[in-house]
This record gives structure tokens, sequence and C-alpha cells, in this order.
């Protein structure tokens, strides 16, 4: 029964991948891609359907792991079904961007290995025993209301109704949806479900940068990227927080590979944007912040293009993409409607008070500077060592690499657009404001900006044309 | 001086990873060097310093207060503790929903009063419960 509870959202969310990709999902690194992106996706739906369960009859119980474990078997029949017809027909493998005559660099595997474990075994140790609730916005926000919806009875609305605005009571369902499925489900509110639900999208995120950078830029680069992101002890503590930032860092980072994918492999386009919609939605239903990732993904991924392309073209991406957003979408537009009382940064007051910074140079300067000053100064100066080894490592000038990365960078830049609106007009003290939560929101695009920076430089291994030394295992 | 030292840095790194251009050393040493200490840090805290949640206390503290308590009643919280934590006691004592103070009086009363060993008086109040840990239940007089 426990185990059911876990893996049922991996099956739904593995299941819809190969169902998608039958010929490639399956096999060799792209079956880790496929396993943690299809994870994330589970845990997505399965927060939602638990939610309208409740909505519409009782808090999820029996009936309702009976109906996802029907669903889980229909779709795992339907990919096997779909595996199978591939199978049959011979189709041949998307092209790969990196030559496959470079070989595996051994050690940096060994050391990849060495600090996930590491890794793995800190995070339980941080999460279980030091802070098994999490942090504040934890126990404020996220479980709180997800120990309402389990507890409440028939008064469970009261999770939305009795916050203070500075709670964020409209803050979308995803992490707490999944929490309050797992408790219903096993009938207790353990403290190991929220920590499992932020450990297991952490470590995804570190093995879709992996997963990706090997089959985009080869499994060296994989490797390094993965590395690069154990530097950042910042991630792993705020991973133990159990907030909603280290699982929208999850999903717009798989948000970005996907479209990355796609500009690679065009033959697989509409199945990939209908992923994408589908990730871009989750992140959208995990935090406020995720709405603004997905209306940036439309306007600078199909709005954006309509001049360069065909917009009948651009329509029928569109159109996937919209696919895989809608079901997620209708949860959120449904819980903003109905549960979500006024955000507590963008609303009419707020708003109103617009007018009035709009002229403060003041305000522009701080909040600009404050964000620079974090973003340098994040987790002892990372960035500083990205930038230096992008700056020696180089670029890699490979057309395979130039295709689309532009408008990934623009995509995180207006991002931090976005968080620089929403501090200019917060109501609460703006040096408190940014000081409390900016580390937080470089945390939701740090995942990105490693996965692009290594999609860029150069690969670790040496030219085997160009220099000497052969490589190793 | 710059040309003479970067050729010399390469031989050397050559001879000994000869596969990698060297500056994946800059983010493999770091990464090495971060991850072991990160780790035997948090080992050091949690095993060493035994440092754990206030949360967790409180969960404890509370586990038979809210049995006692009936399902979605609104009951006030008092504290002689500073700053007064009502997020923890909000948390701990879900399925009731906790207000801090008592402008506004309701049927039940949680008091929490760790640094004082008098039973504290609340008018229109009588002890109910006194759980011997710091924590009371008070029931409005009747």
């Amino acid at each position: 029964m426990d185990l059911l509870v876990f893996i049922l959202p991996l099956l739904i969310g593995s299941a819809i991948i190969v169902a998608l990709f039958p010929e490639y999902s399956l096999s060799g690194v792209r079956l880790i891609l496929t396993g943690c992106i299809g994870t994330g996706i589970g845990i997505g739906i399965t927060s939602s359907t638990a939610f309208f369960w409740l909505v519409l009859f009782t808090p999820p119980d029996g009936y309702y792991l009976i109906a996802e474990l029907c669903l889980a078997i229909f779709l795992v029949l339907f990919a096997v079904y779909r595996f199978r017809c591939a199978k049959n027909t011979i189709k041949p493998q998307p092209a790969s961007s990196h030559d496959s005559n470079i070989g595996k660099i051994g050690w940096l595997k060994s050391i990849f290995l060495i600090l996930m474990i590491a890794f793995v075994v800190s995070f339980i140790l941080k999460a279980y025993f030091e802070r098994p609730y999490g942090a504040h916005d934890a126990w404020a926000i996220w479980n709180y209301r997800a120990r309402w919806l389990f507890k409440g009875g028939s008064q469970w609305t009261y999770a939305f109704s009795y916050m203070h605005a500075a709670d964020s009571p409209d803050y979308p369902l995803l992490v707490t949806g999944s929490v309050f499925r797992m408790w219903s489900l096993l009938g207790a509110d353990h403290v190991a479900i929220p920590i499992m639900i932020a450990g297991v999208l952490a470590v995804g995120s570190i093995l879709i940068i992996f997963s990706s950078l090997a089959i985009l830029r080869g499994e060296n680069q994989g490797y390094l990227a993965a590395i690069f992101i154990f530097i950042t002890t910042r991630y792993l503590n705020i991973v133990t927080y159990q907030y909603g930032d280290p699982p929208l860092a999850f999903f717009i980072l798989s948000t970005v590979v996907l479209f990355s994918l796609k500009d690679h492999y065009p033959n697989l386009s509409f199945r990939l944007l209908f992923l994408a919609g589908l990730t871009a939605s989750c992140a959208a239903w995990t935090k406020n912040e995720g709405i603004l990732f997905l209306v940036l993904i439309i306007l600078i991924r199909f709005i954006g293009e309509l001049r360069r392309n065909n917009w009948f073209a651009i329509l029928k991406q569109f159109f996937y993409f919209f696919l895989g957003t809608s079901f997620l979408l209708s949860s959120l537009i449904y819980f903003k409607l109905s549960f979500a009382i006024a955000n507590d940064l963008v609303n009419k007051t707020n708003l109103k008070k617009l007018g009035v910074y709009l002229f403060d140079l003041d305000r522009y300067f701080e909040v600009f500077l404050g964000i620079i000053k974090k973003i340098f100064t994040f987790n002892d100066h990372i960035i500083s060592l990205l930038i230096v080894y992008f700056l020696i490592s180089g670029l890699d000038r490979s057309s395979f690499v130039k295709k689309g990365i532009a408008s990934h960078v623009l995509l995180m830049l207006f991002m931090i657009g976005g968080y620089f609106f929403s501090y200019f007009i917060t109501p609460f003290d703006l040096r408190w404001h940014m000081s409390a939560s900016l580390a937080r929101l470089i945390v939701q695009l740090w995942p990105t900006w490693i996965f692009l920076a290594f999609y860029c430089a150069k690969s670790p291994e040496k030219n085997l044309m160009g220099e000497h030394g052969k490589i190793s295992n | 001086m710059l040309k003479k030292i970067k050729p010399y840095l390469e031989s050397r790194i050559n001879k000994y990873f000869p596969a990698v251009r060297w500056p994946v050393l800059l983010i493999v040493i770091p990464a090495l060097l971060i991850g072991i200490y990160n780790f035997v840090d948090i080992l050091s805290e949690v095993v060493i310093e035994k440092r754990r949640s206030r949360l967790a206390g409180y969960e404890n503290r509370f586990a038979s207060v809210r049995k006692d308590l009936p399902a979605n009643v609104y009951v006030n919280y008092v504290t002689d503790q500073d700053p007064p934590e009502f997020i923890f006691v909000r948390y701990a004592l879900i399925p009731a929903r906790i207000v801090y103070g008592l402008s506004s009086k309701h049927e039940y009363l949680v008091a929490q009063y760790l640094d004082t060993a008098k039973i504290p008086n609340f008018e229109g109040y009588t002890l109910k419960k006194n759980y011997e840990n710091g924590v009371m239940l008070f029931q409005r007089s009747r």
C-alpha cells in the first residue's frame, strides 16, 4: 500500500512519456530523463486529481486509490502497446549532437557518483533529523494547508480562508496537494512525505541536468554540469526547507530542457511541445512565479516567433503546447477562482502604488542593485566560478548549440525582470522582503542557468583531433 | 607572464589528467572539497551538536491537547514566551483554529507557560487539564 502511493505518480508520468516517445524513452540515458520528468509530471497530475476528489467527494480514500490505480494501469498498458508498435517499426534514432566516438571519462563519472551519494546522505541527515518539519514557510504555508486539507474534515476550506495575505494563501497546490494526497492515502501525516517529495524532485533536477546534457552534449558534459550543482550547497539547504521553490526549479528546468530537445529534434517537435506544456503547467501549479514562467514561455516561444515563422506552423505548435497545459491549467484556474484570496503582491492596492513608485528612481536602484548583489553573492559568489569557467573554457560554436539558446537566455532574464517587478511593488519593507526571499528566487532559476551554461560551454574532453592525449576510462 | 604560466600549468595538468581540458579542474576540485566538507559539516551538526527543529518540540508538547480539543473549534492561545511562536502552535493544533490572545474569547483556551511554575488565572475560564509540560487547557466557566 505504502509503496503504491509512491509508485503511482512515477508510473502515470513515465507511462505518458513512453506513450509519447515509445521509440526513444526507454533506452540508455533517456530512461533517466523519462523517469525524472515522468515522476514530476505524475506528482503534478495526482496532486490535482486528489484535490478534485476532495472537492467533489471526500478526502482521497480506497476508492480514490482504485481510480488512480486504474488510470495508471490504463496508461501503462497504452505505453506498452505503443512501445511494441514502435519496436516493430524501424525508426531512425534522433541525430545526436555530440560525437559518439568521444569516450567517457571514467573518473568524472566516479566523482559524480561519490558526490551524488554525499548529497543524498546529507539531505537525509539534514531533512530527517535536523529539520523534519522544514522551515518557516513549510509550517506557515505549504504543509500547514496540506495538514488542514488532511485533518480539516468537512471544514477543509479553512486551509485557504484563515491566513494572512503574507502567508500567500493563493499559492497553487502542487506541493500541498501531493503531501495531502499521500497523507490521505496512508492515513497519517508522516513527516517523511514532504521530505520525500522535496528530495525526489531535487535529485530529479540533478539527474535531468545530467541526462539532458548527456543527450545533447555528451555524457562527460552531463557529469560535469551535475558536479557543478553539488558545489551549490545553498541549493541542498533550501531543498530541506520543504518550500515550493526547488520543485518549481525542477519544472522550469524540465520545460527548458524539453524546448532545447525540440529545437534539436524537429521530427519530435509536437510530442515534445505537448510534454513541455505539461511541465510548464506543473510549474504554474507549483507557485505563482510558475504562472509568470508559463506566460513568458508563450510570449517568447510562440508569439515572439510569429514574425520569423509561418504563423500557421506556430499556431499548430501552440495547439500541442496548450493541449499539454490544459488539465493542470484548468485545475489552477478553478483553484484561483474558487479558493484563492487576493495575492499579497499583485493586487489593486499595490498596483495603485505603482503610479507613485514609477517616479521613484531610488526604488529602481535599490531593487536593481539588491538583485545584482544577491546574484553575485549567492552561495559564496558561486556565479563567479561559473563565469570564470565559461570564459576560460569557451563557447561551443556548433550550430547545434546556438539553436534556440537566445530564447532560453531571454526567458531567464525576463523571469528576473518579473522578480524585479514583484519587489518593485511589494507592500512589505523592501530590504526585509529581498533578504527573506531573493536567495529562494535565485534557486528557482539556478538549475536552468547551470543547464544553459554547460549546454553552451565546450565539452570537458580534449579534442581528439586537435590535442594530444587519449581519452581513457 | 600569463602566456608563460598557462602552458606550464597545462603541461603539469596534462601529465595527471590527459583526457580533460584543464578548466574542468576548476569545477571538479572545488566540488570534491566543498561536497565532502558540507557532508562532514552536516554530519557534525546532526550527530555531535544534535541540532533539532523547535517545531518537533511543539508537536510533542501539544500532541495530548490536540486530542482533547474538538475539531474545527476556535481556540484562544496565550503564552509567557517571547516571541509567542504562534505559528508553531497553529500548525501543531490543526484542526483547531487558533487565535492568539484574548481579544475575542472562545470556548477553549490553550496556555503555554514554560517559565512560570504557577498556574495562571484567566477571567471567565477554568482549568480543564494541566498536561504537566507547561501546557494547560482551559474552558469557559458556565
